[in-house]
């Protein structure tokens, strides 16, 4: 049974918990190949936030942009992020976008390794 | 089974609540009569252009049946209406779907 912490040890809360349950039945080169991959394309936390920032102060939508949401961020751009309201929401809510994108990036690593 | 569907509501990311909160508020808001307050510091500040605004205007006037003065009021009112819309159906499906 493999143990998530063992291999990315910066993994924390919800998604600690969910990559956890992804890991729980594979053996150790299984996981090993799954956290390459994971660990390449999983955006933090952090980096999220700091898109965001960026997002409010100077290119609104940035953060948008980087986890895909394209026509959210062109939505954000031409609207100096919905009057900055929508740029404010990210900042506060940057953990749980980072969890959804991260979410679907271990979806497709996992998909990609059958 | 009140309960089990409330539960499922709670779970919903509360950007869902925001964007369905907003466009339900500019849905049931008259646009003819609404006072006009802003909620954008750029238009408080004193700027005349800022390229956000009008849109919860527009918004309400689509909804409301104004398309044309809803597109001279700011273009991208349609487009708003659909990105969150989409955006806010996505987030409700991905919360049922992933957490059962």
């Amino acid at each position: 049974m493999a143990h998530a912490i063992d291999y990315m040890p910066d993994l924390q809360g919800e998604e600690l918990t969910f990559i956890q349950a992804v890991v729980a039945d594979m053996d150790n080169e299984t996981a090993q190949r799954f956290f390459n991959s994971y660990r390449a394309r999983r955006k933090s936390p952090q980096d999220v936030l700091i898109f965001a920032i960026i997002g409010l102060l100077v290119i609104p939508g940035l953060q948008r942009f980087l986890l895909g949401q394209i026509g959210m961020g062109l939505l954000y751009f031409f609207t100096i992020g919905l009057c900055f309201i929508g740029s404010i929401i990210d900042l506060v809510n940057y953990q749980k976008l980072a969890f959804e994108y991260n979410q679907r990036v271990a979806e497709e690593v996992k998909i990609s390794m059958r | 089974m009140m309960m089990k569907a409330w539960r499922q509501i709670k779970r919903l990311p509360f950007e869902a609540f925001i964007w369905i909160g907003a466009l339900l508020f500019l849905a049931l808001s008259d646009p003819l009569s609404e006072a006009h307050f802003t909620l954008c510091p750029l238009r408080n500040a004193g700027f005349q252009f800022c390229p956000g605004c009008g849109l919860g205007k527009s918004i309400s006037l689509i909804f409301n049946g104004y398309y044309l003065s809803a597109f001279s009021t700011h273009p991208l009112g349609l487009f708003a209406i659909i990105v969150l819309s989409y955006r806010s159906i996505y987030l409700i499906l991905s919360t049922i779907n992933s957490k059962t």
